[in-house]
């Protein structure tokens, strides 16, 4: 085996022009977007203001501000905040996020505590009794630009596009914001026409399950990937009781996510 | 960076950072989804950096990392595309050796890669994929190994 064949074969390789022209022409046209008009003094200072308006955002605000301020070179995006998580799409799920879309639910969510949904009207609910009794959750408006932003600096992309998602916020998606137990936990909702994407906050690694309209997500309290049984009997019963899935659907899908992930992981 | 910055990126790193994707994803539209996500990344951030090594070594961590990211989180295994690769290169070997390295698992497809093609060290390569330089000369090794198995087996016994 001749390793200088691999060597000079592959630095032949090129990037086909019309990949390269479409590249050119996606990133100049994300250039343009709002955001980019202002300068980066321009930026902080409209940071500093979301600052005063809108406290439970701030915090990452300052974050992103101090980053840029602290050194020219940023470096790779900080994953501190953001899940270990193993995310399946739309493809991977279908029958999950057709029944979700059918639903009175654009999203749920559950994790030990807490169990989490979010109605057709937008409204988002939680549960602390395993779905007993539901309460509406005071959530905040956060400008979709401070989002978008934050989403830089902190989104690993975990199992989505995020050119996809900044597109979605720079078309005028509605972000907001819910935070819980002194902000370990914090969940933003994108809704955007007829769905919700959430992203998850978590500064502590917990596990929980999530399925919205882009995904169904499963996190990690560590890695290797670990999955607790009871958070899946969790997820299953709340994904009936919402009414999105027969209990034998729910068995059938959730069982069949949860038995990939243990031989892959 | 100015968006007129980005035909000098894509000129410049664009062979080297579309060789990576493949390498990793095995298809070329993800590969396109990586370098467009990095570069979308590398645009937003405004980034200075010390010299060209340093912007070199800054897109090729980003776009591993990105790499990864897609290939974690997906439940569908990326279909390898042996096409793909030998289409792009224009003197493609017979032997069989680019198919043997896409056979071989990704995280030995990386470090063979950045290793004997992009020419960097053992070193550089660990600070780039985030791990140790002794589990990167593992890699290394065991990926050479993996290579030469594959290729004795898979392609000269079958007549490659």
């Amino acid at each position: 085996m001749d390793i200088k064949e691999m060597k000079d074969a592959m630095q032949k390789i090129t990037m086909p022009e019309d990949m390269r022209e479409r590249v050119i022409k996606d990133c100049r046209s994300n250039a343009g977007r709002p955001v980019r008009k202002y300068s980066r003094a321009a930026c902080l200072a409209m940071l500093c203001i979301v600052l005063v308006a809108c406290s439970a955002a701030a915090k990452y605000v300052v974050d992103a501000a101090s980053t840029a301020e602290a050194s020219a070179y940023q470096g790779p995006a900080s994953v501190d905040l953001m899940p270990i998580d193993w995310t399946f799409t739309q493809e991977d799920v279908p029958v999950m996020i057709e029944k979700l879309s059918e639903s009175d639910y654009l999203a749920v969510y559950a994790d030990s505590e807490l169990l989490l949904r979010v109605t057709q009207d937008g409204t988002v609910e939680s549960s602390t009794d395993a779905g007993t009794a539901w309460t509406v959750c005071e959530t905040e408006e956060v400008p979709a630009d401070d989002f978008s932003i934050w989403l830089y600096a902190h989104d690993p992309i975990p199992g989505y596009s995020m050119k996809g998602l900044q597109n979605r916020l720079s078309n005028g998606a509605l972000v907001k914001h819910y935070s819980i137990e002194e902000n370990t936990k914090e969940f933003y909702f994108v809704f955007d026409g007829n769905w919700v994407q959430i992203e998850l906050v978590q500064r502590l690694n917990i596990k929980s399950m999530l399925l919205d309209g882009q995904r169904l997500m499963v996190t990690s309290d560590h890695m290797p990937f670990k999955v607790s049984d009871d958070l899946t009997a969790s997820f299953q019963e709340l994904l009936v009781s919402s009414g999105i899935l027969t209990e034998k659907d729910a068995k059938k899908e959730v069982s069949a996510v949860i038995k990939h992930i243990k031989s892959h992981a | 960076m100015q968006s007129s910055d980005i035909e000098r990126v894509v000129q410049t790193y664009g062979d080297m950072l579309f060789r990576i994707s493949l390498v990793m994803l095995g298809n070329e539209s993800d590969a396109e989804d990586a370098i467009q996500e990095t570069l979308l990344k590398y645009l937003q951030k405004s980034l200075v950096f010390e010299n060209a090594d340093h912007e070199k070594a800054w897109l090729i961590t980003v776009v591993t990392n990105k790499c990864r990211d897609m290939l974690r989180f997906r439940l569908r295994h990326p279909q390898i595309d042996f096409d793909a690769l030998k289409a792009r290169s224009p003197d493609p070997p017979d032997s069989g050796i680019l198919e043997a390295l896409m056979t071989l698992p990704e995280k030995f497809r990386t470090v063979l890669l950045l290793h004997y093609v992009e020419e960097y060290r053992t070193e550089d390569i660990a600070r780039m994929i985030g791990r140790s330089q002794s589990a990167v000369k593992m890699r290394l090794q065991k990926g050479r190994k993996l290579l030469e198995e594959t290729y004795r087996k898979e392609f000269l016994e079958d007549g490659y």
